[in-house]
């Protein structure tokens, strides 16, 4: 077939395709363009009147356009004033959604907020952000919150998502990696953390992480060791022998208990080849 | 050293013998005496069981054979083109799958037997996700995870999250920027180059990467699983449904899951762990559709592949289509699939994907951009729309027509080490001046591209625009 069969063919195949937008998508478009609409919108929000439903509809309406209206850049002061004084709104839906929005845009304001909040002593239920909410809002800016606070919380966490969310964004380094190593190897903690680790330490301190995954593969149980085991064997095919007799020995013990314990993850055909070079170097 | 040598773009480095549909200068080099022999046939042979083929021509414009014969009398340098042949209908269109999978194989017309010369080519083209080879994925993720400073091989890395994927393609599209480059005709330029710069990274850890694309308009059950892009949970289109409500930038979403021996299940941002992302649709059996608020006004679907080619007005009579503008604050004729599919594809997650400030820190932006690109493309050969001086390929030809940043000759930010509008970014990473280059195509000067060297991306007007890229679907004509 010719290139100008080809293109002939295409274009044949649009004739009967309607040029115009559908209904719901033009309104998308004209509320993306249109400085009316989007104050209109902006104004609903600083409504005190406007009912619950329709500031959710408006918030998310004008999360929708975000992504291609040159209009909405230009009003963000005032969608930020009638973000932040929603803030306080009696309903927890619409306040949640104005803590979303103006976490999403690094908002000063809401940032501090969202720091009193995890370092008051109010008891989880009592919170206006649950802490692993108030984590992940403040993780849009790694600036916000400290890596400090967030070993904190991790060292005591009020339930397992907030554990989970504080591992997620908390650097290595050598104040949390104790902290980090004793969550990876501790059965009794979640899963769903544990599993961040591994790529953690072994990216700040492979020896470190070679002396837990031996720690772990001769203590651990079977249900653990199914999640984990993966990660650890990709951790030990990442580490670099050249670097100490200590670290290539460490290397071989975790390869052999890995053999042992799960030999068909060293079956699988990528990380075989590298395990077993280990080995036998 | 055989009789004859043949350098794709005058050079006989292999990592230069990647090309696409476009016409790419061949040198052919005669290394013996010159003796009775002097007529010289090339041909294309398939390898592996391949059918790609490449074809000849004596000049850019010239027509395609299927086998040339030069003529050495006289001379021991001869140039030629060569471009992949296009095949409608065959796997990628006649795009290699991974590698080179083609040959130029090189005998003298008085003894066709013997080979004197060849030349292992690949027809590298960007293809669809969702029908890449085993190796074509694996290539690309792993690149791509190294870029991010994931440790993917004996190289030393920056670590996770701190490559250059992060310091510069992230740092670039963020809020301070976001005029720069969206709400308008600019925002398909400036996506284009965009992708590339990132691409040609891409290919200098290997030259058989391209970035494939996502068809967000069709099910693509080989892209959202654990072995490539990540399995997700589905959540309500409608944002009015328990657990279907708007989470700008993913903070209350899942991770997306990754089998432990893809290097993307070590994604980080900095140091933040995991890509949070949940679909408003099946990925593994539906296409991408949006989302909607329960109401009429409030459905806000993907537009599909005919659909958006229809935007620009030449469905009756071709003669019409143009890209448009936003004239009164709204977007006419093409650029309206900056809306939709382009927005409603984004917003059809939660997660990082659907904030433009936040969204590339998801892997999957580039996909979707590159199918956003690829109907731009496909528009552009359908319509001819590939004048970087004619209003109908690019509205703003001259100062006064709209913002300087928009002109077709505008230097493009961060390249042009300007700062952003509105938001006075300087340039992040290493961007400033530093396109990445191309070892085969024409550069930009100091590293800047501006507009219009977008806008013939294939160089069917002028070849040295050409900026040695191209789509499976997407052929070059003259």
């Amino acid at each position: 077939m010719s290139t100008s069969t080809y293109r002939n063919q295409i274009l044949s195949d649009l004739r009967l395709e309607d040029e115009n937008l559908d209904a719901g998508s033009q309104e998308f478009m004209d509320l993306a363009g249109s400085d009316e609409k989007i104050n209109a919108l902006i104004d609903v929000l600083a409504d005190k009147k406007t009912t619950k439903q329709g500031k959710l509809e408006a918030i998310q309406r004008l999360n929708v356009v975000s992504n291609f209206s040159p209009v909405l850049p230009t009003r963000m002061p005032e969608y930020i004033n009638a973000m932040r004084g929603l803030l306080d709104d009696d309903d927890k839906e619409v306040m949640q959604q104005a803590y979303c929005g103006l976490a999403a845009i690094k908002d000063e304001i809401v940032q501090k907020r969202l720091l009193v909040e995890l370092t008051s002593n109010k008891i989880e239920s009592e919170r206006a952000i649950p802490t692993h909410k108030a984590i992940s809002l403040l993780g849009f800016d790694e600036k916000a919150i400290s890596s400090k606070l967030l070993l904190d919380i991790a060292k005591n966490p009020p339930d397992e998502e907030s554990l989970v969310e504080a591992v997620r964004y908390m650097p290595a380094d050598k104040e949390s990696l104790p902290f980090l190593i004793d969550v990876m190897v501790d059965e009794s903690k979640p899963l769903s953390a544990r599993s961040l680790i591994p790529g953690i330490v072994n990216n700040y301190d492979p020896l470190a992480f070679l002396r837990a995954t031996q720690k772990i593969l001769e203590n651990t149980t079977e249900t653990t060791l199914n999640v984990l085991a993966s990660y650890l064997a990709q951790g030990v095919t990442k580490i670099k022998l050249s670097q100490s007799e200590e670290q290539l020995e460490f290397t071989k013990k975790a390869f052999q208990k890995l053999v042992e314990n799960k030999p068909e993850l060293v079956n699988d055909t990528e990380i075989h080849k590298v395990l077993t070079d280990k080995l036998q170097g | 050293m055989s009789d004859i040598t043949l350098k794709p773009f005058g050079s006989e480095d292999p990592n230069k013998a990647y090309i696409a549909w476009t016409p790419v200068p061949l040198v052919i080099t005669r290394n013996s005496a010159p003796n009775a022999s002097q007529k010289l046939r090339l041909e294309s042979k398939s390898i592996l069981g391949s059918t790609t083929r490449v074809v000849f021509m004596s000049s850019p414009s010239g027509q395609q054979l299927d086998e040339i014969i030069v003529d050495f009398a006289n001379q021991t340098e001869i140039t030629i083109f060569i471009a992949g042949l296009f095949q409608p209908g065959t796997m990628h269109n006649g795009a290699s799958r991974d590698s080179k999978d083609v040959v130029i194989e090189a005998s003298w017309l008085e003894s066709p037997a013997l080979v004197v010369g060849s030349l292992e080519l690949m027809i590298r083209v960007r293809k669809n996700a969702n029908t890449l080879s085993d190796k074509a994925r694996t290539d690309f993720i792993t690149a791509l995870a190294k870029l991010n400073g994931i440790k993917v091989d004996s190289d030393p890395t920056p670590g996770p999250g701190f490559g250059v994927y992060v310091t510069d393609f992230v740092d670039m599209h963020v809020e301070g920027a976001s005029t720069s480059q969206h709400g308008d005709s600019h925002f398909l330029p400036w996506h284009r180059l965009y992708l590339l710069d990132l691409e040609r990274l891409l290919q200098e850890i290997n030259p058989a990467v391209t970035l494939p694309f996502w068809r967000f308009d069709q099910p693509a059950p080989n892209v959202f699983n654990a072995n490539f892009m990540g399995e997700v949970n589905e959540i309500p289109r409608d944002m009015s449904k328990q657990g279907g409500a708007f989470d700008q930038g993913g903070s209350n979403s899942p991770l997306a899951r990754f089998i432990s021996s893809n290097p993307l299940s070590n994604w980080q941002i900095r140091h933040v762990n995991g890509i949070r992302r949940a679909a408003r649709f099946n990925p593994l059996t539906q296409p991408a559709n949006g989302l909607t608020d329960g109401t009429p006004r409030g459905d806000f679907p993907v537009r599909n592949q005919n659909q958006t080619l229809a935007l620009g007005g030449g469905t009756n009579n071709p003669v019409n289509a143009q890209l448009g503008s936003r004239i009164n604050g709204d977007l006419t004729h093409f650029v309206r699939m900056e809306g939709t599919p382009h927005g409603a594809a984004h917003v059809s997650f939660n997660g990082p994907i659907n904030f433009v400030p936040e969204a590339p820190k998801d892997p999957l932006f580039f996909l979707l951009h590159c199918n956003v690109d690829r109907l731009w493309a496909l528009w552009q050969f359908i319509f001819q729309r590939e004048s970087k001086t004619e209003v109908k390929s690019y509205p703003y030809q001259a100062q006064g027509d709209a913002e300087p940043w928009k002109l077709a000759n505008a230097t493009q930010w961060p390249w042009d080490g300007s700062l952003s509008l509105p938001g006075d970014l300087n340039a992040p990473g290493s961007r400033k001046h530093n396109f990445t280059e191309s070892p085969t195509v024409n550069n930009f000067l100091r590293q800047i591209p501006m507009i219009e060297n977008a806008i013939d991306a294939f160089g069917r007007l002028d070849v040295l625009d050409n900026l040695g890229f191209a789509y499976e679907d997407v052929p070059y004509t003259q």
